[in-house]
């Protein structure tokens, strides 16, 4: 049964690997493109704006500081 | 032939082009570390996991494709920071560190998993950094100890290296040009002497 399982999984691992447009893959990429996908694309690229804004105010004090001093 | 200008100050350097680079690079690479060692290779948690958790084929192959699309947000990131260095190593006047570059990408790092791990983890909770028990203990951990933890050794480290900053400067007097060649207007070498 061990070894049934082995079996099975290693199946899985190669139909997932060499399938580029099986029927998962086809369900998975409509899972994807569907009603959620630009919230869940703002949601993944929320953490680099807010970077991106961090990062910015942080260059603009500096550049506020740097022409401050002598 | 070489003339020997002591006690001259060198003009201002600026430490901002190398840290911007650093950071933006830190913020790249760090975002790598993430997606190759805990999505990939632990497989602990993938980006959307906590909200379609991977336990059948297309579930897996949903959270796959959006790991592809956070690889390419890192991606696009580390360009950025190659070009940011690029251009602060053509500045004369950018401070030229490796310890400087260092402390700043383990500070971009750090920055990356301070804010990945608050948004993504606590306020749209879309995954954890170890899902199940104690997941919340994992979660504060990686912001305290890989976000907050490491910017404050990037911080320390890239001070260490402003006592290095060169002070003094000694440069060379312009080659005459040979008979018949127009002079060297290019930029001169310069031996910096550390004090």
């Amino acid at each position: 049964v061990q070894g049934d399982h082995v079996v099975r999984a290693l199946v899985l691992t190669a139909a997932s690997a060499a399938c580029p447009d099986c029927p998962p893959v086809r369900d998975a990429r409509a899972l994807v493109l569907g009603d959620t996908f630009w919230t869940n694309a703002l949601w993944m690229v929320l953490p680099f704006i807010a970077i991106a804004l961090v990062l910015w105010l942080a260059h603009r004090i500096v550049q506020i500081y740097e022409r401050s001093t002598p | 032939m070489t003339e020997l200008v002591r006690n001259q100050r060198m003009p201002r350097m600026k430490i901002g082009p190398l840290v911007s680079a650093g950071l933006v690079l830190g913020v790249g690479l760090g975002g790598f570390f993430d997606g190759i060692l805990l999505h990939q290779i632990l497989q602990w948690h993938n980006m959307l996991s906590s909200v379609v958790p991977p336990t059948n084929l297309v579930a897996m192959k949903y959270n796959m494709i959006w790991d592809g699309l956070f690889h390419a947000a890192v991606w696009t990131a580390c360009g950025v920071g190659i070009a940011l260095l690029f251009r602060a190593g053509r500045r004369s006047d950018a401070v030229w560190s490796g310890r400087l570059l260092a402390g700043s990408m383990l500070a971009g790092w750090g920055l990356f998993n301070l804010v990945e791990g608050t948004i993504d983890h606590f306020v749209l909770g879309l995954h954890h950094v170890h899902p199940g028990a104690g997941q919340f203990a994992w979660d504060v951990g990686f912001v305290a100890i890989a976000g907050a933890g490491f910017i404050l050794l990037g911080y320390a480290f890239a001070r260490s290296s402003r006592a290095r900053r060169p002070k003094l400067v000694s440069v060379p007097a312009p080659v005459p040009a040979p008979a018949g060649r127009p002079a060297f207007t290019g930029p001169r070498m310069a031996t910096i002497t550390e004090s």
